[in-house]
């Protein structure tokens, strides 16, 4: 099996004050390019950590995670945030589109820094809009958009930068059932594009749209079907 | 990056207006304490510019008896003398010997303020050596004798002319120039006569204090400001030791420097003026502390954002460029409006405020024909100086508190970020 995501004896261990949480316990796992999968599990059993540390946003405690030949265990936080710009798209369970900022505007977010023409900036975060079929709502702030619309504004902009890797943490969790599919078909149709898609989620209205599903609990892999 | 930094000042109000409110509280009272200060310094330093000097001493005495002619107010005779061993000082550029006297004006019912001056050193230093406009006819020239210069108030309210004689105790003299002064300036007089013929006159009328060539005021003005201290200390010696030989010796002597007179002609001590610029530098401090903490909280509220940021793929860098572009703007609001709210102040204290220097550096009688000259007119002095530098102090304080901010802000790993929200 041809590993594009490789983690090896991941750990992540929290402190505070004197109390030790090992939320990722020691996790060996692989995922080959393209692959659609889910972490599934109860809240605390360490999902959304350890998609965070196989998308470089922390440090392991122990171990290492390695995407795409890059490690991504390095101390060097500059380092990571280049290679998630180029390679990874986040979608996050509470959206975190920033309040001042239209749909279009935090479309733009990941480009600001990017040494481009403001109008290649704007024509791409268009571009990533009409993907998610949200670029009518472009000039919306966030408190006037529906949960599915900020969760696809929210994909637009994980979509800007054309990313290999997109990691959502409980996508759909405060969507209805029918805004819920319809990001998980969105997820799908990305996936066919070639996307290589991993997500965290209890909703267990979504697991059967991953072929393949890894069951965790207190921070150690329990299940991986498919 | 500017649209969001402006959307984060204008939605976080509260916030933002701390931040500019600070800095513009630090400005205002830093442009306007120290403007303030700068425009009353700079409106007595012109009393003594305007003659041309930067110190006059005097040595002080019991009055004398009221005369057709009289030394004015409380001064007392120095000897010629000690005008010479003072311009033989080390710094000394000039020094000048006036005699002030009062002569009562039988026809009018006045005292006229006279002042005899050195005419050869009218030109370098004393009250007709300032861009003083001359009316009509000409200064006093080396050689003159019973002649006149007089105020052009004094001239007018008289109606003398040039040409006419003016009768000054029972001497007459001719007036050869009127003069009209652009501003206060110290040791002025209604009419001005050679000093050997002053002294004449009082030799006469006041025998008992006035015995042979003497003085009753000196103008000094030094190469290096930086020497007056010390050269003020050499000129009190010399007025008390050549004091000592008229028979009259000084009961007190005064050096008249712009920084002395300071406190008297404002109104402002010495210690309220230190107590002013503490405060302000206090505030300023409280400034820097408040922008911090605020840089500092906005970095504990926007913690998701931040993380956010991060995990989009903006290096430390990026969120520090934001966040320090973010209090540069606050700070450039606060500081813009507190400088010029700062320079509104002085403007409105200097027209607002009037000085007065003491009486003994134009030392009129009581009833002068011409106004008298000892109310100080404050200046509004425009502080470009001060406002960079309140400009460079609120950019710097915004820059260091932007990069504190950024610090604690790099030191955050997004996992951490989102665990916290």
């Amino acid at each position: 099996m041809e590993k594009f995501i490789s983690t090896e004896n991941l750990t992540k261990i929290y402190r505070k004050a004197e109390e030790e949480i090992r939320a990722v316990d020691g996790i060996t796992i692989h995922f080959r390019k393209g692959e659609f999968a889910a972490f599934y599990g109860t809240s605390g059993a360490g999902k959304s950590t350890l998609l965070y540390l196989i998308g470089g946003l922390g440090q392991p405690t122990e171990g290492k995670v390695v995407v795409d030949g890059v490690d991504l265990s390095t101390p060097d936080e500059d380092r990571r945030a280049e290679f998630r710009r180029e390679k990874i798209g986040f979608i996050f369970q509470f959206f975190y589109l920033l309040p001042t900022l239209t749909a279009l505007e935090n479309v733009l977010v990941p480009l600001v820094p990017l040494d481009l023409p403001k109008e290649n900036k704007v024509e791409k975060a268009l571009e990533a809009l009409e993907k998610v079929g949200l670029s009518h709502r472009r000039n919306h702030l966030p408190g006037e958009l529906s949960g599915g619309e900020q969760q696809r504004a929210v994909i637009a902009r994980a979509l800007v930068l054309e990313p290999e890797i997109i990691l959502a943490d409980e996508p759909t969790s405060d969507l209805d059932r029918k805004t819920a599919e319809a990001v998980i078909a969105l997820l799908r149709d990305l996936n066919y594009q070639g996307h290589t898609i991993i997500m965290a989620t209890h909703d267990l209205r979504i697991l059967d749209h991953a072929p393949r599903r890894i069951g965790m609990e207190d921070g150690k892999i329990v299940s991986d079907e498919g | 990056m500017w649209t969001y930094a402006w959307r984060e000042i204008t939605r976080r109000k509260a916030r933002s207006g701390l931040t500019i409110l600070s800095v513009f509280i630090g400005t205002a009272l830093l442009v306007s304490v120290w403007g303030v200060i700068r425009s009353l310094q700079e409106g007595v330093a012109a009393i003594f510019r305007e003659s041309g000097s930067d110190m006059t001493a005097q040595s002080f005495i019991e009055p004398g008896p009221y005369k057709k002619a009289r030394m004015a107010r409380h001064l007392g005779p120095v000897p010629q003398s000690a005008v010479e061993r003072i311009r033989a000082l080390s710094g000394v550029q000039y020094a000048a010997g006036q005699l002030h006297f009062w002569v009562w004006m039988p026809q009018v019912k006045a005292m006229s303020a006279t002042a005899g001056i050195e005419p050869q050193m009218a030109t370098k230093i004393g009250p007709l050596s300032s861009d003083i406009q001359l009316i009509s006819g000409r200064l006093l020239e080396p050689g003159d004798e019973g002649k006149a210069v007089i105020d052009a108030h004094y001239a007018d309210k008289w109606e003398v002319k040039v040409g006419d004689s003016l009768d000054l105790c029972d001497q007459q003299f001719e007036v050869v120039g009127i003069v009209l002064p652009k501003a206060l300036r110290a040791a002025e007089a209604e009419v001005y006569i050679p000093l050997r013929d002053a002294q004449v006159i009082l030799q006469r009328e006041q025998p008992s204090l006035v015995r042979g060539e003497v003085v009753n005021n000196i103008l000094i003005r030094v190469t290096d400001l930086d020497m007056l201290p010390k050269l003020e200390k050499q000129v009190m010696r010399i007025i008390k030791e050549e004091s000592q030989k008229t028979g009259v010796p000084a009961k007190k002597v005064f050096v008249f420097t712009s920084s002395k007179v300071f406190p008297q002609a404002t109104g402002i001590s010495v210690l309220a003026q230190k107590a002013a610029q503490a405060i302000a530098i206090i505030v300023l401090v409280m400034m820097v502390l408040i922008v911090i903490r605020t840089a500092l909280g906005s970095v504990a509220e926007r913690i998701g954002e931040i993380g956010v940021m991060k995990a989009v793929g903006w290096r430390n860098a990026d969120v520090s460029k934001l966040l320090t572009f973010e209090l540069l703007l606050q700070g450039l609001i606060g500081s813009v409006l507190g400088c010029i709210v700062g320079e509104l102040v002085v403007f409105g204290w200097s027209k607002a405020v009037v000085g007065q220097i003491p009486h003994a550096m134009n030392p009129f009688p009581c009833v002068p024909a011409i106004p008298m000259p000892t109310k100080v007119v404050i200046p509004f002095v425009a502080s470009p100086g001060l406002v960079v530098l309140a400009l460079a102090i609120a950019v710097c304080v915004s820059a260091l508190s932007g990069l504190l901010a950024a610090r604690r802000a790099a030191a955050l790993e997004p996992i951490e970020a989102f665990r916290r929200v």
